[in-house]
């Protein structure tokens, strides 16, 4: 068998010019349309995890701004049971020194009748007494007894005018 | 000077006596009107123009009552 020098020198020239070619225009360009994939999935998945951060950052400050809401919350609500508690202490006591004051007014206004009554009592007492004692003096003395109270008025005036 | 001496019997003699002293002492007269008031229950009242000396039972017994 003939080695055909020209022809494989031909076939090798013709293979490096295709390979070239495949090269350049075919290698290069699906190289390159793969970087860029490459390079697309790793900017989507960048953008992922951005993403992923961005919505543990928020939902973080979701948690941050509930549990602030229930802390306002619990603290108004606790604010409002103290004014609560202050108001309805205020009010009992003020009940109470009402009640007191009622007390006292009605223990004066008792206390006052119960006066009134026994100064009635006593005038009427008083009265009655004198009548009966008029009744009674009226009817028992005698000339004598008369005589001897004269005397006694004697003196008493005697007393007084000096 | 008025002086009138009211009691409820009539004044003896010596008690009119001891009044008109008593009169003169003060006032320089013996002279005094005599006056039967029943209502004195006993003893005398005397009034020397505006002034009275009262020493009966009425007025004792008015005196306890407003006491």
């Amino acid at each position: 068998m003939e080695i055909k020098l020209a022809q494989i020198l031909f076939q090798m020239i013709n293979f490096g010019v295709v390979f070239g070619a495949i090269t350049f225009l075919v290698y290069k360009p699906i190289l390159k349309v793969l970087d860029e994939r490459a390079r697309k999935a790793e900017e989507v998945d960048r953008s992922a995890v951005e993403a992923e951060q961005a919505k543990q950052e928020i939902e973080s400050l979701k948690q941050k701004a509930l549990r602030e809401a229930e802390q306002q919350g619990a603290k108004i609500m606790e604010k409002a049971k103290d004014e609560a508690k202050s108001a309805k202490q205020k009010l009992m006591e003020e009940a109470k020194l009402e009640a007191k004051a009622d007390q006292e007014k009605a223990k004066k206004a008792l206390d006052s009748e119960k006066k009134a009554i026994l100064e009635s009592m006593r005038s009427e007492f008083s009265s009655t007494v004198f009548m009966v004692a008029e009744k009674l003096v009226g009817k028992s003395l005698d000339s004598k007894s008369h005589s001897t109270l004269i005397d006694e008025g004697i003196q008493e005036l005697a007393s007084s005018m000096k | 000077m008025h002086i009138v001496v009211e009691s409820v019997i009539a004044l003896s003699s010596n008690q009119k006596k001891k009044l008109a002293d008593l009169f003169e002492k003060k006032y320089g007269s013996r002279e005094f009107k005599e006056k039967i008031e029943p209502t004195l229950l006993g003893g005398i009242r005397v009034t020397v123009g505006s002034t009275q000396y009262d020493s009966s039972l009425f007025g004792s017994l008015t005196q306890m009552r407003n006491a």
